[in-house]
């Protein structure tokens, strides 16, 4: 699809702060205008990589639940790793791979809720793993414009 | 409008509104600035006001009664706010229900406008003001504000569960998509409780960049948006100031300010209080929980339609991954 979609939200926010705003009244709907700008913007932003961060954070975390779950003492949630672990990304729309990371996402949850309560080195092992693995979450999901 | 004055204000007549214009006022209220004109003594008379308006759904459930109260009770203290004049709960007279208080003019309060000159010059003095407004906020004493029974009483040893359990469970009702980070850090509340309050004071709950008025020489001139005001922990108000959302500059810079420690200085110098650094550490990741949950409650409210303002998608998109950034530099993750 050409012009490429990031490309068209990065111009068309560009347009809304340069030559539309200036032309409308009152300075709240500039305000209004100016919001849906960064929106656009951060809509191109995420266009490219919505796909990719995705794939990349549920491979990596059905590679850390495949490493957990021999560890984990409790039946039903080693089962329920283990079966995410051996799922993959059939469907490639993005609708579909944001909703195999929510559930990944969840089984994270109680996979570091479960492991901070458990002595040893390897569940040490595996919580620096789920630390890393959040580190590497905020870093796919970052805006350029991000205050931090 | 114009009947509903009327009818509050003896001794006038001929009172008119107009100039009314929505300003940028937050997402939880809708904000007008309008000019009331009216005749007094067969003198003409004229001031501007402001309107603040319940939207249909607010983006937290805050209480005008209590924003109202507060911007009372601290009106002709050393903590400047704008006067306030009516409160009106009936929702038959504007739709909703609201309050008006007197327009402090000609005043800035956009962190991007802070950013630059005139402002920016003057950030030292702005941050001096800012944390030592902060710290008299919670030299106070409540009950001598007569805020002591609008607001709800807490124990000194219930401020942390009470705000904690809160904000927990606007997460749990709102979220749309699984939280591990800050999930992690509501566990590391929890099991690591911080001391009891060294006193309770009121707390404006929204304390940052962004809800106060300042102008061109870099004086503050009023503290906005109180409706998050409540009685607690005033550590709770200073973790929040610090929380690296607000660092409006992209620097480590608290507000868009100055350096964290600088802050929490003034602000212990004009409270008299304490600043225990496990305890201010235990309130600073508090704050990014309750960030987290207003992030996600703004998320909720726009995609199910209850609130279709624009604010709420850019406040979702952009700082829900900050503040899960912030949570990891507090416990020790960030490198």
């Amino acid at each position: 699809m050409r012009p490429a979609v990031n490309v068209v939200c990065q111009r068309m926010a560009q347009d809304l702060v340069e030559r539309v705003i200036p032309a409308i009244s009152p300075v709240y709907h500039q305000g209004t205008i100016g919001m849906i700008a960064s929106i656009l913007a951060a809509v191109g932003e995420e266009w490219d990589r919505a796909a990719s961060r995705r794939i990349e954070e549920n491979q990596s975390l059905r590679d850390l639940f495949r490493k957990a779950a021999p560890l984990v003492n409790k039946p039903t949630l080693s089962r329920r790793l283990r079966e995410l672990a051996e799922a993959g990304d059939e469907d490639l729309r993005v609708s579909a791979l944001e909703g195999n990371n929510c559930a990944l996402r969840a089984a994270l949850i109680d996979l570091h809720a479960h492991i901070e309560s458990q002595p040893g080195p390897d569940a040490r092992e595996i919580e620096d793993a789920i630390w890393k693995e959040l580190v590497a979450s905020t870093e796919r999901r970052k805006f350029s414009t991000a205050q931090f | 409008m114009a009947v509903y004055i009327a009818a509050k204000m003896a001794d006038t007549s001929e009172v008119r509104v107009d100039q009314l214009e929505q300003i940028s006022g937050g997402a939880s209220r809708q904000t007008y600035r309008f000019r009331l004109l009216y005749k007094e003594r067969r003198q003409d008379q004229e001031r501007r006001l402001i309107l603040r308006r319940d939207p249909s759904q607010s983006l937290l459930d805050t209480d005008r009664k209590i924003e109202f109260t507060a911007y009372k009770a601290f009106f002709g203290t050393d903590v400047p706010v704008p006067e306030v004049l009516w409160l009106e709960d009936d929702p038959s007279h504007l739709g909703s229900p609201f309050f008006i208080s007197v327009e402090m003019s000609g005043l800035e309060t956009a962190p991007s406008r802070m950013l630059m000159e005139p402002y920016a010059s003057h950030h030292q003095e702005l941050a001096e003001q800012k944390w030592s407004i902060l710290g008299t906020i919670a030299s106070k004493d409540p009950s001598k504000l007569g805020l002591v029974g609008p607001m709800e009483w807490i124990e000194p040893d219930q401020c942390w569960k009470h705000e904690l359990d809160y904000w927990e469970g606007v997460l749990d009702s709102d979220e749309l998509i699984p939280q591990p980070i800050i999930r992690a850090a509501i566990r590391w509340l929890r099991r690591n409780p911080p001391p009891p309050a060294q006193k309770v004071s009121v707390v404006h709950g929204d304390y940052r960049t962004g809800n106060f008025l300042f102008d061109q020489q870099g004086r503050i001139h009023g503290i906005l948006d109180w409706e998050l005001a409540h009685l607690g922990d005033p550590l709770e108000d200073l973790g929040w100031s610090l929380n690296r959302v607000w660092c409006w500059a992209q620097d480590d810079r608290r507000g868009g300010l100055l350096p964290r420690e600088q802050a929490v200085a003034i602000w212990c110098r004009a409270s008299g209080l304490k600043a225990d650094p496990d305890a201010l550490h235990w309130w600073e990741l508090f704050a990014t929980v309750k960030g987290q949950a207003i992030w996600v409650s703004s998320a909720h409210a726009w995609e199910t339609g209850e609130n279709k303002d624009p604010i709420l998608v850019l406040a979702s998109w952009g700082l829900m991954n900050s503040q899960d950034r912030a949570v990891l530099e507090l416990m020790g993750h960030l490198g």
